[in-house]
């Protein structure tokens, strides 16, 4: 069965472009346009991973990871991190970030950070 | 070479072209020149397609280690686009994401989103140098 992954990020032609890398790579995709949408979704998904931009207006990122880490405990869901190069990696890390990603990226680059987050994250 | 290959699809897509055959040149020490070129079954405008071909002539160039000065990509064959097969879809959404990346380096810049895990930006400050011959008469650079 194929995999889900939930992409959030407010750009309409970034998360696109994710959309359909995604897509063409076997995933099933879930969009989502902000941080409010994405823990909105969370209610009828549940994401084998969640691909997520760091600044986003209104709910963001950071806070997207502390809310799903206090919410979906059982499974975890693995939380990759779209960032800039000083983002506060260490700090995001402790709040339940598992990997991270810095933009400008390549999608063969990004595709195989979330390959090895759902591997870590499936059980053995 | 997967940033150049990517500079000649985007070329490729902007002019409304598809290429059947990819050429690597390569300039070695001593400005000894060779021209390496592979012919595609399927005339393409598709990064992924392109790059690998234009990384398997690489790995054929380099076959034997030595110091390079110059490297271009260019394509030839040209053909005006046409629409892919009702059979062949999968070939349209990979060209449907290709254009998406094109609107967002157009936005962002060249670097703002790729394929292929690729070198940091200042190893390819030499991208551009000499780059005329690589395509030949019918080609793009």
């Amino acid at each position: 069965m194929a995999l889900t992954l939930m992409i959030v990020d407010d750009d309409p032609q970034l998360i696109r472009v994710l959309s359909m890398f995604f897509d063409l790579e076997g995933y099933n995709v879930v969009r989502a346009a902000n941080g409010r949408e994405a823990l909105a979704l969370l209610g009828e998904y549940t994401p084998d991973l969640i691909l997520l931009d760091l600044m986003m207006p209104e709910v963001g990122g950071e806070e997207v990871v502390k809310q799903v880490r206090a919410t979906y405990k059982n499974p975890r869901i693995p939380i990759v991190i779209f960032t800039a190069a000083d983002t506060r990696e260490d700090e995001l890390k402790a709040a339940g970030a598992d990997a991270f990603i810095t933009k400008p990226f390549s999608l063969d680059g990004l595709r195989d950070v979330v390959h090895e987050a759902i591997r870590q994250a499936s059980p053995t | 070479v997967r940033s150049l290959a990517q500079d000649v699809t985007q070329s490729l897509r902007r002019n409304g072209m598809w290429a059947r055959t990819v050429r690597l040149k390569v300039r070695f020490e001593g400005f000894d020149t060779h021209t390496f070129q592979s012919t595609l079954t399927v005339a393409t405008d598709l990064d992924d397609e392109v790059l690998a071909t234009a990384d398997r002539l690489l790995g054929e160039a380099l076959a034997e280690p030595r110091p390079v000065r110059l490297i271009g990509i260019g394509a030839a064959g040209l053909s005006e686009a046409t629409q892919d097969s009702l059979f062949d879809q999968e070939r349209s959404r990979r060209r449907s994401l290709d254009s998406a990346m094109d609107q967002l380096r157009r936005r962002f810049g060249p670097a703002a989103v790729r394929r292929g895990q690729l070198a940091a930006p200042e190893q390819r400050d030499f991208r551009r140098d000499d780059l005329d011959t690589v395509s030949g008469e019918d080609g793009l650079k």
